[in-house]
Formats: C-alpha cells, sequence, structure tokens
C-alpha cells in the first residue's frame, strides 16, 4: 500500500528511488504501469491526464516499465530472445491484418542486440540461456524500439556483473540525451547518488524526502529512509 | 553447390522451434507404417489409405484446438462433451426439419459459447483449467443427453445427403471431403498460430504469463481465443461424426479430449505451455490413428492396443519433461566455480 | 377442559398424518448422478386396504431408446395393476459403481422391489445381497445379475446371436458364397449380453468354411464402428455382425458407402437402422422385446410381493427378426 506520492519527472532527467526494502518503490512503479489497481490519483504526461488501468494503456501512453525480477515478470525464458524483443512492439510489426513482417522484426531484434551490445549466439536462442546482465538488456531492448517518453528501471544492475552494469549505466545516460524521463528503483546507495540527478526517497509507503543529487549525502538518505511515522521502539534490554 | 543448398534448407528447418521433436516422430510414424504394412499388407493398400487418412482427420482437428489450449499454458477437458454436445444439436436440428447449412450455423455458434465460457473461467474467474473445463465438460455432455429428450436421434434423412457427402462421405480431387476440411483449418489455424500477433500472445501467455502481461498482452483476450479455437474444432468434428452416423448419438466424443492431449503431446507440444508447433500435432494425430487402424489390421486383441498406445503417451510426456528441464544452461549461471588468480 | 382439548388437537393431527401418508404419493424426480430426463410413473391415490407397491426399475444407463422402452413396459404394466408405485432410476453411464449407488438408493427410499438390467453380473450381487436382506423382492430384466433373483424376463442372447448368424448364412449360400472372411463388431468384452450374441453368432458358423475374424470392440459408438467396419471391408469380408444398436448403425454406414455387397446383420431398433434395412444395406436386424421385459417384470415383482413363488424362472422375450420386407 502506497499512498502520497506525488512527484514530478522532467524530460531528460534521470530520478533515482531510494529506499530501504518495504519501502513501497516497486509498489509505487507497478501502480504506475498499471500492473496493480490504484484507489486514487491522476498521472499527467505532458500536460494530459492519462488513464492507465493496465500495462498496454501505459504502453501506449510511452510510459515503460524494466520489473525487478527479470525471470519471473520480465522475460519469456523459454521464448527466444528475438521473440521477447517483439512481443510488446507487435503492434509496430503487424501489418492492418494482425500479420507479423518477419523482415522488419529481424532488423528490430538484430538492431536492439547491436545496440545494446548483448552477447548471444543468435537471436533464436531461449532469453534464459543468456547471462544475468545480457538477459537485463534483453529486457530494456524491448521497449527501446518505441518512442517512449518515460522509462521506469526497478534494480536494473542487481545480479548482473560489473561490465554489464556500466553498459546499463551508459544507456540510462543515452536515454537523457535523448530527452526521455529515466526513473529508476535502487538499493545501490552509490549507484543512486552515482547517477541521478534527483534523488526520491521512500518510506513505509510514503515519499519522505526529495532532493538534488549534489546536495544528497548517504547520512541524508537514510535518515529519510527510516523516516518512520511511529517511532520504533529499541528492545529494552 | 547443390549440396550446401540442401545443408543450409536442412539446417534452416532444424533452426525451426519445434521441429526436432517433429522430426523424430515422424520417424517414428514411417516406422510404424513400415511394421504394420509387413503385418499385413492390405495395411498400405491405397483403399485403406484413404480411409486412414480420414479416420486420422477429426483426431487431428482436435489435436489442433488442444494445442492451441495447451501452447497457452492450460488444458482443454470439456473437448469430448462439445463434439457430443454438436453431434446432437446438429442432428436433432436436422431431424425437425432444419435446412443442414443453418443446423451447422447453430451447432458451432453453440460450441462456440462453450469455449468462450471455458476461457472466462480460467483467465477472468482464474479457476484452475482442469477444474473448470472438467465443470464444462460435463454441462455439455448433459447438454448433448437433453437435445433429443435423453435418446439418440432418428435418422437426419435424405435432405441432409450434401451435408454427410461434403463433411464425410464426399471425395474432391481424389481424396475424402474430411482430409481436405483438417488441411484447409490446419493450415489457417498453423498460420494463424505461427504468423500472427494472437500466435505471439498465445505462446507467451503459456510461457510466462506475469511477463506478457507486463509486455501489454491481454490474459483474458488470449486464453479466450484458444479455447474458441478448441470449441470450433471440437464442434467440426461433431459435425464430421453426425454426417458419418447419419444420426445424432449422446456418446459421440467419448473420451476425444484425451486423444487430442495424446496426439498434441506426440507431436511436441508442451503440457507446460508455451512450446510445440501444430506440424507436430499432425504426426502425433497420425500416430495415434495409425495405432488404431494398423493394430486393427494386425489382429492385435484390444488389451495390447491400450498398453501400446498408453505406453506411447507416457513415453512422449517423459521426453517432453526431460528434454525441458535437461536444457543446458549457459556457462556462468548456476555453476558455482569461481576462479581466481592470486597474486603472488 | 383444556387438557381435553389438546388432547384432541393431537388426535386429530395424528389421524391427519396417518390418512395422508396412506393415499398415493406423487413421485418426485428419480434418482440419477447427474443430469438426465427421467420419468416417474403413474401412481394411484386408492385409500385401498393394501398400500401400494413400490417397484424400482433400476436400468444401466437412460439414454438408450432400449431402456426407454423397458420403462415404457413397466409404466404400462404399473397402470394396468393399479398398486404400483413406479419409479424409473439409473446412472448417467454404463458404471457398475454408480449402478450400485442407484441399488443402494433405491432400498433406502423403501422400494419394495427392484427390477434390474445388471450392468456387471458379479458387481452388483452385495449390494442384491443387502437389498434382499431389507426384503426387497429382486426380478432381472435383459441382463441378470449372479444372485438369484425372482425371474429373469430377458433375451436369450446367445440364441437371438445365433439365430443372426443363421440369417447371414442362409443369406451368403444363396450369394453362392460358401466360404469368405466375417468381421465381428461388439461393444466391449464385459456386457454379459453382447458376449452372448457373438458366442450365438460364431456356433451358427461352427463345421463351416467361414473365417470369423478377431472381434474389434467399438464402444457402442456408431462412428468408431463405422471405422471398424470400413477396416474390415477394406480387408474382404464378406459378412459383417453389429452386437448392438451402435455398432449395427456403423457397419450398416460402411456396407452403403462400399457399395453395399457386403451382408450386415446387426442387433436392437432404431430409426437408422431400419432405414438402412429398407436401403438395402443391412439384410436384418434382431429386435428385442424390451417393454415385454418390463411389462412382465412388473407384474412379476407384484406376484412375489404378493406371496407367489416364482422360483426364479427365466423367460426368454424373443427377438423378431427384421428385414426388408418387413420395414414399410
Amino acid at each position: 500500500m502506497v499512498r502520497n506520492i506525488n512527484f514530478d519527472l522532467y524530460e531528460g532527467e534521470i530520478v533515482g528511488i531510494a529506499g530501504l526494502m518495504g519501502a513501497g518503490r516497486t509498489e509505487t512503479t507497478r501502480a504506475i504501469f498499471g500492473i496493480d489497481p490504484k484507489e486514487s490519483g491522476e498521472i499527467i504526461l505532458d500536460g494530459k491526464t492519462i488513464t492507465i488501468n493496465k500495462p498496454l494503456d501505459a504502453i501506449q501512453a510511452g510510459i515503460v516499465l524494466a520489473p525487478e525480477d527479470r525471470k519471473k515478470d520480465g522475460l519469456c525464458t523459454k521464448l527466444s530472445v528475438r521473440d521477447n524483443i517483439s512481443l510488446p512492439n507487435l503492434d509496430i510489426l503487424c501489418n492492418a491484418l494482425s500479420i507479423v513482417d518477419r523482415k522488419k522484426e529481424k532488423s528490430m531484434s538484430e538492431k536492439a542486440v547491436s545496440d545494446l551490445k548483448i552477447k548471444l549466439p543468435t537471436t533464436e536462442v531461449d532469453a534464459g540461456s543468456l547471462s544475468g546482465g545480457n538477459q537485463q538488456k534483453v529486457v530494456v531492448a524491448k521497449w527501446l524500439a518505441r518512442n517512449s517518453r518515460v522509462v521506469i528501471f526497478d534494480e536494473p544492475t542487481r545480479g548482473i556483473d560489473v561490465a554489464a552494469k556500466v553498459e546499463i549505466y551508459n544507456l540510462m545516460n543515452e536515454l537523457k540525451e535523448q530527452g526521455i524521463g529515466v526513473l529508476f528503483v535502487s538499493s545501490e546507495m552509490p549507484e543512486v547518488m552515482g547517477i541521478s540527478d534527483r534523488i526520491i526517497v521512500m518510506c513505509d509507503g510514503k515519499v519522505t524526502g526529495e532532493m538534488p543529487t549534489n546536495e544528497a549525502t548517504q547520512d541524508s538518505i537514510l535518515m529519510y529512509a527510516t523516516k518512520f511515522d511511529k517511532k520504533i521502539d529499541a528492545v529494552k534490554a | 553447390m547443390g549440396r550446401e543448398l540442401k545443408q543450409s534448407y536442412f539446417k534452416k528447418i532444424m533452426s525451426i522451434r519445434g521441429m526436432g521433436q517433429v522430426l523424430t516422430v515422424t520417424v517414428g510414424l514411417a516406422v510404424l507404417f513400415i511394421v504394420f504394412g509387413f503385418l499385413n499388407p492390405t495395411f498400405a493398400s491405397s483403399k485403406n489409405i484413404g480411409n486412414l487418412l480420414r479416420q486420422i482427420a477429426p483426431i487431428v482437428l482436435i489435436g489442433i484446438g488442444q494445442s492451441f489450449v495447451l501452447i497457452t499454458g492450460n488444458i482443454d477437458l470439456s473437448i469430448g462433451s462439445v463434439v457430443g454436445m454438436s453431434c446432437m444439436i446438429s442432428a436433432t436440428l436436422m431431424t425437425k426439419g432444419v435446412n443442414p447449412w443453418v443446423a451447422v450455423v447453430i451447432t458451432i455458434l453453440c460450441c462456440l459459447s462453450v469455449g468462450f465460457i471455458n476461457g472466462e473461467l480460467v483467465a477472468k474467474c482464474k479457476l484452475p483449467p482442469f477444474i473448470a473445463t472438467l465443470g464444462t465438460m460435463t454441462i455439455s455432455r448433459g447438454i448433448a443427453q437433453i437435445v433429443n429428450n435423453n435418446y439418440n436421434t432418428d435418422s437426419i434423412g435424405e435432405g441432409a445427403k450434401t451435408f454427410r457427402d461434403i463433411f464425410y462421405y464426399g471425395k474432391t480431387l481424389g481424396l475424402y471431403n474430411t482430409i481436405w476440411i483438417a488441411i484447409i483449418l490446419w493450415a489457417v489455424f498453423n498460420f494463424l498460430l505461427s504468423r500472427t500477433r494472437t500466435g505471439r500472445h498465445i505462446y507467451a501467455v503459456g510461457s510466462n504469463i506475469e511477463a506478457s502481461k507486463l509486455s501489454g498482452v491481454s490474459i483474458v483476450g488470449t486464453t479466450v481465443k484458444a479455447y474458441l479455437v478448441s470449441s470450433f474444432c471440437a464442434a467440426v468434428v461433431g459435425l464430421i461424426i453426425c454426417a458419418t452416423s447419419g444420426m445424432g448419438t449422446m456418446d459421440a466424443g467419448n473420451m476425444y479430449e484425451m486423444y487430442a492431449v495424446a496426439a498434441s503431446v506426440i507431436g511436441g507440444v508442451s503440457t507446460l505451455g508455451g512450446q510445440g508447433i501444430l506440424l507436430g500435432t499432425i504426426i502425433g494425430a497420425a500416430i495415434w490413428g495409425v495405432l488404431q487402424n494398423g493394430l486393427q489390421f494386425a489382429g492385435a486383441p484390444v488389451a495390447i492396443r491400450n498398453i501400446v498406445i498408453g505406453i506411447i503417451v507416457v513415453v512422449s510426456v517423459l521426453l517432453d519433461v526431460v528434454v525441458r528441464s535437461g536444457k543446458p544452461k549457459r556457462k556462468n549461471e548456476s555453476s558455482g566455480k569461481v576462479g581466481f588468480k592470486l597474486k603472488a | 377442559m383444556k387438557k381435553r382439548l389438546l388432547g384432541a388437537l393431537l388426535c386429530a393431527a395424528m389421524v391427519g398424518t396417518m390418512l395422508a401418508g396412506c393415499g398415493g404419493s406423487s413421485d418426485k424426480a428419480a434418482d440419477t448422478s447427474a443430469s438426465g430426463v427421467s420419468a416417474s410413473g403413474a401412481s394411484t391415490s386408492a385409500p385401498a386396504a393394501d398400500k401400494n407397491f413400490k417397484v424400482y426399475l433400476i436400468t444401466m444407463d437412460q439414454m438408450d431408446q432400449y431402456w426407454v422402452n423397458v420403462d415404457a413396459g413397466a409404466k404400462k404394466a404399473a397402470a394396468e395393476l393399479g398398486n404400483v408405485d413406479y419409479k424409473w432410476s439409473a446412472p448417467d453411464v454404463k458404471d457398475d459403481a454408480k449402478q450400485i449407488e442407484c441399488i443402494n438408493n433405491a432400498v433406502a427410499d423403501k422400494a419394495d422391489a427392484i427390477l434390474l438390467a445388471a450392468n456387471g453380473p458379479d458387481a452388483v450381487t452385495a449390494a442384491l445381497k443387502e437389498a434382499q436382506a431389507a426384503g426387497v423382492k429382486i426380478v432381472y430384466v435383459d441382463s441378470a445379475a449372479k444372485f438369484d433373483g425372482e425371474a429373469t424376463f430377458a433375451t436369450d442372447n446367445t440364441a437371438a446371436g445365433k439365430t443372426a448368424g443363421e440369417q447371414m448364412k442362409k443369406a451368403l449360400e444363396a450369394a453362392g458364397k460358401t466360404s469368405g472372411k466375417i468381421g465381428i463388431i461388439n461393444v466391449n468384452a464385459a456386457t454379459a449380453s453382447c458376449v452372448a450374441r457373438e458366442t450365438g453368432f460364431r456356433s451358427a458358423f461352427e463345421g463351416s468354411n467361414f473365417e470369423i475374424l478377431a472381434t474389434q470392440y467399438g464402444e457402442g459408438d456408431a462412428a468408431k464402428s463405422k471405422d471398424i467396419a470400413a477396416n474390415y471391408i477394406t480387408s474382404g469380408v464378406v459378412g459383417i455382425f453389429g452386437a448392438n444398436e451402435g455398432s449395427t448403425v456403423g457397419a450398416g454406414n460402411a456396407i452403403q458407402e462400399a457399395g453395399g455387397e457386403v451382408i450386415g446383420v446387426g442387433f436392437d431398433k432404431s430409426d437408422t437402422i431400419l432405414s438402412l434395412i429398407k436401403d438395402g444395406f443391412l439384410l436384418a436386424t434382431m429386435a428385442q422385446n424390451p417393454d415385454v421385459m418390463g411389462e412382465k417384470g412388473v407384474k412379476a415383482a407384484v406376484d412375489a410381493l404378493q406371496g407367489k413363488s416364482l422360483g426364479g424362472a427365466v423367460t426368454d422375450t424373443g427377438v423378431s427378426v427384421i428385414t426388408k420386407a418387413d420395414v414399410k
């Protein structure tokens, strides 16, 4: 349950959402993306209020999400990399009769693989057979073919090697340069402070703090991250 | 030059997902065919082949329906009862003087509604598919019984002669019409599954519902579509049976849902969802048909027949499960070994 | 004063319920395991001296027109006799366990007699023993169980099968054939009546030059039976025997498709079978007399309940051979 979430995201900036586990960050991203129902609230994009009741609405409005658990929510591991990349893009790849243009599909997946430098023998291999870092790239690659306005990353570098991490950071910066609003949830403080322009901190389902990154310190973030409504009493000795 | 072309052709075919299993079972089919032909040469006569293909056609159709549902990760136990319902509704209408083609349309609509209900129960109400389709199975069988007041129907009469020819007795270009019906519907549904958006959605939902949802796929819509295909195919088979017997029988289609699962699984469609191609279902249906037909010509006692068929199904499912779970993972995942080079 | 009024009221209440109980009760829907149309029998509301006898007919299922005819005969007898509360019950599909349930439910419903067409002759014996111990009289219709009943009214299936075989042999010889292959389509290896028919059929060909192939089972499904028959025809048979309605329909359809050379003989009557005979694709069918079974069964049950000893007599209700000449 998250409540009183109010924040703005500007074009061409990276906003990091920090907080402890259970703070409600993933829930927030899921609510924005339309996976979980909202009781109340508005999402305003480019000045217009948009209704998001399911992920398809968000995708069509230009808001996309790379989820926290890539194996469970992000990829169909037994389908090919190509199938995974084209799945949310079938509206672009199909003609009026809903027939998939296989040539277009092939070039879309090959472009995605080369743009993100995904290491694989061919795009036909099972998505689940790739390394963690390459899997994460496929999860993101799905969205790059679309003209998205907002890209949300939930724990994008969890469980991937350092080289791949760097590539993901570079990707986020490229998106920022293209004028896309990047929102990313992370539990790694150095990462949040290293790459974002602004930091939002959540605690116990609420936004407790917001600051430009150049003014943030690990302590201040931690302070906001632990700002519970009720004081947690220390255990009596 | 010729050899290179052949090799690349072969490679191209092998690279299609699911072809491995298809080729294996095709070899199996060929072996069975040769064995039965040897045991009784009449088996391989052109007359019998014609009959054999016509006996396989309905299994192909129900196999297609069940495959669609299996690929979405569900199962349809109502297929056999819908076949019975279709046979009874069409025959009852025809015996009451309704034009056969009008009866066909009404029958198909009734059966499609069962498919729709199955899809909604499973995807919207989140009932386990086994339970949901068990329920519609019982209800459909009940409707098959009630439609003509709990009896089998009278003969559908002379007015239905064209209907009977088109669905069963007639031949076109040397092949029985039933075979053409199976071929045409297979072509249509295969295209749907392999080349359209709906087909992609069907594989995705069977592979990972959450990830599909997050890619904007409508789970309810896709599930319903798969069940609609299944009921449509069952409806057509019921019409074929009505044409065959020239009357409606309440227990038509009994156990067909199981034959459909067998044909699908032998052909490589996984019961876990997300895998398999319809070409495999055809071969699976053919193996089933060849066994039924061939064992009669070979004079095998009925008990042996059931045992043989059962063994083949179990082996196919086993292969499916073993192969799927044993796929090699990439080296640096789950291998657990880390190498360090220590600086002296 | 008050006590007396209360006493009178209580007496009136008791008498009232006694009278209500005596008058015939209207029947509720019969006992079935799944949805199915069931017939409830006629009952009389005679405040007569004897109470009505509750007679249950339990058949193998309620789908076959054949059982509907047994029920019709039974209903007729019940109406004629006037002292029978009649009910028809059966499982939704042919199943031993389900039929046992029906028997037990009938006993619990205080049936006085049960007319039974046993699905499995051994399976139901335990239930029948219990029923008999509860005082229920048992009469068999169509298929007896391996348990002594008051009487049995059934087709002598073996004799009927032999008649079918003789019909086929006669026709083959008239067509100049004294040898060749013959195929049998049966239901399954368990139904006693069908097995008996096959035995009878085979006996008609003993000592002849005809070769009867291994029996194939079509579960009584007309479409499956048609495939089996078509395969027989491809193997070059000269004759096909269908041991029940579905098998016969299948055989007839296959013979029609093949041009009508093969001689087909079957069992049971139905609209489709009659038209196949009329068109010449089936030579003859053995029509049983299920209505006679039902009618005589109910009468025997009442006799037994009124104290008559029937000694387990078996009555062959016979078959009529229906050929083209008999079909208008």
